[in-house]
Formats: structure tokens, C-alpha cells, sequence
């Protein structure tokens, strides 16, 4: 229940930020995807159920702040979620660069199977830049990364002070 | 939740968000249905259509060698029908030749049917089956003719039949003459080939040409005047004195079926000096 509801207020505050950015700086919004990042994050913490119901509420936010077909994130996002989180439990996910690398792996996928459907559908001429899918991976992956480092850094910043309060209390 | 039933739920959730796709482009939705069921469907038609075709050709072939069964069976009964209607039609115009017949005003015949005829071995005769009521007459030296011309002549007589001496035989002799010119000479059978007369004894001076018609000449005591007996073919030189003329008998010894006595009587013998192979 506390994971929900740390996922919800995640997924809140990525909404928030994607909007902020579509209004301020379109430019960026489209470089990062951040409902991916938290979908891959959300996929590699939890099991497949997670991975797939996190991808799923990820993409319907998307899907709803976006003018494209409701569904598409949707559908690409579940996939990826339910794709890294059976990925996750079959190798080890704790080093960085591995988890860098499936934020990577799940942006390209992500993108592919958007850029897929959409071709498929019909709905609209779509170019797809191999170098943009990439850049994409790539810039997603290095925020994912810093969040993973910076969340490292926090907890550890948290365990010291929490760790040092309990020797002052001990030493009176 | 077992991870089996999170791939369930995922597939389930992955249809539905296509599903929820497709929905929204109906007609790009179609096409993607057809492009999918396209093939299977032209697989299932041409599988259908090949087995139907299969189906049909049997069918066909089973028809047809009925029909082909039913066609020779035809085909044999109308081929016998044909034969007989040939036999039919060739009866019918040799009776209509010999109805058509106009003979001498004078004439009194008799109409009999040739039930055997021999015109390649020594004796070359035919048989003749009289009518009924024709049988105790005397017909013994009748001259025997048929619609073409004359055939020969009766040299016996008995139990319904009569034997005729055809005129090509060797023993044969007939006073004859070229219808032309109306010179006389006596028509013999050759050895050599039977179906050929001679006609004898007209001397070189004479105009004979091929083609020359023949005709009895009335003056062996036994055939009537006037009475074909061939057309001439060849003319060469006998020796010092005569014609050696060859010619073809009017009458086709081939396709005899009908032939006609004639009730003329002879001159009897006791006028005649005999031996001089007229009158034989």
C-alpha cells in the first residue's frame, strides 16, 4: 500500500513536471521520458504485476496528457514495465550501469513500438530518427542514473543522521 | 499472483489496449483485419476452390464416360442402320433401273432374279430363279438381256432355274454389228480376258472407230435386233484381212441382281445348218 501510494505521488509529481515542461520548455519535454524512467524504476523494484500495472497507469497519464491515440502509451508503456520487471528477475539489476542500460533498452522499446503503431495504424507520417530514438535512450537513461545516484546519496545522508541522533542520545 | 497469470493478465490487457486502438481507427482497423484474414481466407477459397474443381472433374469425367459409353452404342446403332439403308438404297435403284427399262414394243419379257453368276472360270454362266408361274415353259435358247444390254442366252431350264450362257463366255457367239455403220460381224468371249468380247470378221476397209456402240445385228436366228452389246475400244489389224476389235459388254457382270427372258422364239433349229456356232 505504501509502494501505491509512493508510485502515485510519483507518477503525480512526473505529470506535474511533464506539463510544466510542455508549457515552459516543449524542447525538453520531448528529449527526456520521464513516464518511461518511472515505469522502468517502479519495474525494477517490484515483480511483473507491478511492471505491468505501474506501465499501465503510467501510459493512461500519458495517453491522457497527450493528443495522440488514448492507448498508445498505454500499450507501450505496459509492455516495457512488464518487459523490465521480467527482465529484473533474472539478472542482477543492482549496479548502476545495468539499470542504466534497461532505461536505455526500455526508452528504445518504448519508442519502437509507439513509432510501430502508429505506422501500422495509419495515423500519422512517421520519420523515425534512428539517432533521436537514441539520444532519447540515452539522455533518459543518464536522468535515471542521477536519480538512482541521488537517491543512493539521500538514503545514505538519511541512515547518517538518523545514525548519528541515536549515538547523541546514547552519549547522554 | 503466479507469474503465469500476470503473462494471462498481460496478454489480456495488451489485446484490449489494441482492441481500444483499432477502435478509434475503424477503418485503418479493417484494413489491418483484412490484411490479416486476407491470406487466410484466400487459403481457405483456394483449398475449397481446388477441392470443388477436383470434385467437378471427377463428376465431369464420371458424365463423361457414361456419355462416351451411351455415343459408341450410338454410333454402332446408327452405323447398322446406315448399312442397312445403303442396302436399301442400292436395292431400290437397281429395281427402279430395271422399272425404268423401256424395252421393244414387241417384246414380251419375263423378269427373273440372278441367284448365281460365274464369269471367271471356264464355263462362265449365270442362274436365273423363275417366277412361279413360269416354270413349265420352254426356255431353252431365250436370249437374256438386263436394263444395259445383253447378258446372254438360256441353254437350260429346270426346276425353277434356268442356266444362261453369259455372252462373254468363249463358246459364246453372237451376230452383232457397229451400230454406226451397220456392219455385221459375230461378237465372241476371249480367252485371255473375261470380261472383254471380240468382235470378228470385219474387214480392214471398214470405218470402226472406239467408242463405237454395238449392237446385236439380228441375224444368228436367236437375239433380237437392235440389242446393246458393248462399246468398242481398241481397233487393230488381224493379220491380212480383218479388224482385231476389242470391246467392253454393255452389262456390268459385277452388280447383276435382276435379268429379263425374253419369250422371243428362236428360229428352230432344223432352218439353220448348225455348226456354224451361231446357233449353239
Amino acid at each position: 500500500m505504501a509502494s501505491a501510494s509512493r508510485f502515485a505521488g510519483a507518477l503525480a509529481a512526473v505529470a506535474l513536471v511533464e506539463v510544466l515542461l510542455g508549457e515552459v520548455l516543449p524542447a525538453a519535454a520531448n528529449v527526456v521520458e520521464l513516464f518511461v524512467l518511472l515505469v522502468v524504476l517502479i519495474s525494477l523494484r517490484g515483480n511483473s504485476l507491478h511492471g505491468l500495472t505501474g506501465g499501465l497507469a503510467a501510459g493512461l497519464v500519458q495517453d491522457t496528457l497527450t493528443a495522440s491515440l488514448f492507448g498508445l502509451n498505454s500499450l507501450a508503456c505496459c509492455v516495457v514495465g512488464y518487459g523490465v520487471a521480467r527482465a529484473s528477475q533474472r539478472i542482477l539489476t543492482n549496479r548502476r550501469m545495468v539499470a542504466g542500460l534497461l532505461i536505455a533498452v526500455g526508452v528504445m522499446v518504448h519508442q519502437v513500438l509507439v513509432i510501430g503503431l502508429l505506422t501500422v495504424l495509419d495515423i500519422a507520417d512517421v520519420d523515425p530518427d534512428v539517432l533521436v530514438v537514441l539520444s532519447r535512450a540515452l539522455l533518459t537513461s543518464a536522468v535515471g542514473l542521477a536519480y538512482l545516484w541521488l537517491a543512493r546519496r539521500l538514503r545514505e545522508w538519511a541512515l547518517r543522521r538518523r545514525t548519528l541522533a541515536a549515538r547523541r542520545l546514547r552519549s547522554k | 499472483m503466479s507469474e503465469r497469470r500476470v503473462a494471462i493478465l498481460f496478454g489480456g490487457v495488451v489485446v484490449f489496449l489494441l482492441a481500444l486502438l483499432t477502435a478509434q481507427e475503424p477503418q485503418r482497423a479493417g484494413d489491418l483485419a483484412l490484411w490479416v484474414e486476407g491470406p487466410v481466407k484466400q487459403f481457405v477459397a483456394t483449398v475449397a476452390e481446388t477441392v470443388d474443381r477436383v470434385r467437378q472433374g471427377r463428376v465431369a469425367r464420371a458424365e463423361m464416360e457414361r456419355e462416351n459409353v451411351e455415343l459408341r452404342e450410338r454410333v454402332r446403332e446408327l452405323e447398322a442402320a446406315y448399312a442397312a439403308s445403303v442396302g436399301v438404297r442400292l436395292e431400290s435403284d437397281l429395281v427402279s433401273k430395271q422399272l425404268r427399262y423401256e424395252p421393244p414394243a414387241d417384246a414380251d419379257l419375263l423378269l427373273a432374279d440372278v441367284v448365281y453368276v460365274d464369269h471367271y472360270s471356264f464355263r462362265r454362266t449365270a442362274i436365273l430363279r423363275l417366277p412361279a408361274g413360269a416354270r413349265r415353259d420352254d426356255w431353252a435358247r431365250k436370249p437374256v438381256t438386263t436394263a444395259e444390254g445383253l447378258l446372254g442366252r438360256v441353254v437350260s431350264a429346270g426346276g425353277g432355274y434356268a442356266r444362261v450362257l453369259l455372252v462373254t463366255d468363249r463358246d459364246s457367239s453372237v451376230g452383232a454389228m457397229v451400230e454406226r455403220t451397220r456392219r455385221q460381224g459375230i461378237v465372241r468371249g476371249t480367252r485371255e480376258d473375261p470380261g472383254v468380247l471380240s468382235l470378228m470378221f470385219l474387214p480392214l476397209q471398214v470405218d470402226v472407230r472406239p467408242g463405237d456402240l454395238v449392237v446385236t445385228a439380228g441375224i444368228d436366228g436367236v437375239f433380237p435386233r437392235g440389242i446393246p452389246v458393248g462399246t468398242i475400244t481398241s481397233v487393230e489389224s488381224d493379220g491380212d484381212l480383218f479388224h482385231a476389235i476389242r470391246v467392253v459388254p454393255s452389262v456390268d457382270l459385277g452388280s447383276l441382281t435382276h435379268a429379263y427372258i425374253w419369250r422371243h422364239d428362236p428360229v428352230p433349229e432344223v432352218y439353220m445348218d448348225g455348226g456354224d456356232g451361231v446357233s449353239q
